[in-house]
């Protein structure tokens, strides 16, 4: 198995639980899968704007960046000893 | 540790929204603790078990992002040619065809994006584009250049007069801040072309810059040849 394969194999375990957590209509669902493969997953989070499927769905969306995003913020400052 | 400082009412909602724990307990709980706690040891808001699963999945999403995040944060996506810009385009417009959709890549000197928006998305036969809300958001962006696209509903690669106006326009607007509007991509069906390729981009400032709002109608008229299919040159 090369790492090309090995990060195709993360790459489709994020999305699959991306999914999951959004809960997405399965049209939604193909445009983001689309989307992500074609920009990757940190440059897809920054182009949620620009996608073609609810507002609802995008909020969902935004959700997830923000938790994810304060996740980051929240272990850099444990790092700094704050 | 009080949290309050630390953790927004946005971000309480946003894992209200994802976990359907109500806000009161995240709240309460983050009073005196990590809110982060909750996703390890779901157990300390008594969530119900539907909220459990939510939670896990959460979880469990945000260690395999973590990981794949640390081995990707430093690509960029760069744009090296009209092929690459339009690529990455039609990967977001492409096949829309019940509306007219408008939207700005703002890039940085090495024409990396920065920041991608849409600055207008209206039916299938008129949009309006607001310049300065695209001088806002490059300003926020701190960007170099700017690249434009937008979606032919109708299929049609060619750009219209009406296209090399509005980037003409726009052309006016962001050249005096020497910010370049290196490219134009249209969309149409599951293809794409470039307006900087098919030589009719706008380069220099030709008018004073007017900030009124552009109409922009889905008169799709032939200006050019150029265009490439993405059955060849990409998977959808």
């Amino acid at each position: 198995m090369n790492r090309q394969i090995i990060q195709n194999a993360k790459e489709e375990k994020v999305m699959e639980l991306m999914c999951e957590v959004l809960e997405l209509k399965k049209e939604s669902e193909n445009k983001v899968v689309a989307a992500v493969n074609a920009l990757g997953i940190p440059m897809f989070f920054k182009s949620i704007d620009a996608l073609d499927i609810e507002e609802e769905e995008k909020d969902r969306i935004r959700a997830l960046k923000e938790v994810i995003d304060t996740k980051a913020k929240s272990i850099e400052s444990m790092k700094g000893g704050n | 540790m009080a949290t309050k400082a630390k953790y927004t009412d946005s971000f309480f909602r946003s894992l209200n929204k994802l976990t359907g724990i109500p806000m009161n307990k995240l709240k309460n709980y983050a009073k005196e603790n990590n809110p982060f706690n909750i996703l390890e040891h779901p157990g300390v808001v008594d969530p119900n078990d539907r909220q459990l699963e939510k939670i896990s999945k959460l979880n469990e999403f945000i260690a395999s992002y973590n990981v794949l995040k640390l081995e990707q944060e430093n690509e960029k996506i760069t744009f090296r040619s009209p092929n690459d810009a339009g690529k990455y385009f039609a990967s977001l417009l492409a096949g829309v065809k019940d509306k007219e959709r408008f939207l700005v890549g703002f890039l940085d000197n090495s024409n990396s994006i920065i920041e991608l928006r849409t600055v207008s998305e209206g039916s299938t036969n008129m949009a309006v584009v607001y310049p300065r809300d695209i001088l806002k958001m490059a300003m926020a962006n701190d960007c170099s250049s700017i690249i434009l696209s937008h979606n032919h509903p109708g299929g049609s690669l060619k750009a219209s007069r009406e296209d090399v106006s509005l980037t003409q326009r726009i052309v006016d607007i962001f050249k005096p801040l020497d910010i370049d509007v290196i490219d134009h991509i249209i969309v149409g069906g599951y293809s794409y072309s470039s307006m900087a390729e098919n030589d009719v981009l706008p380069k220099d400032k030709l008018h004073v810059a007017n900030y009124e709002p552009i109409e922009l109608s889905a008169a799709e008229e032939e200006m050019g040849e150029y265009d490439i299919s993405l059955d060849d040159e990409m998977e959808m």
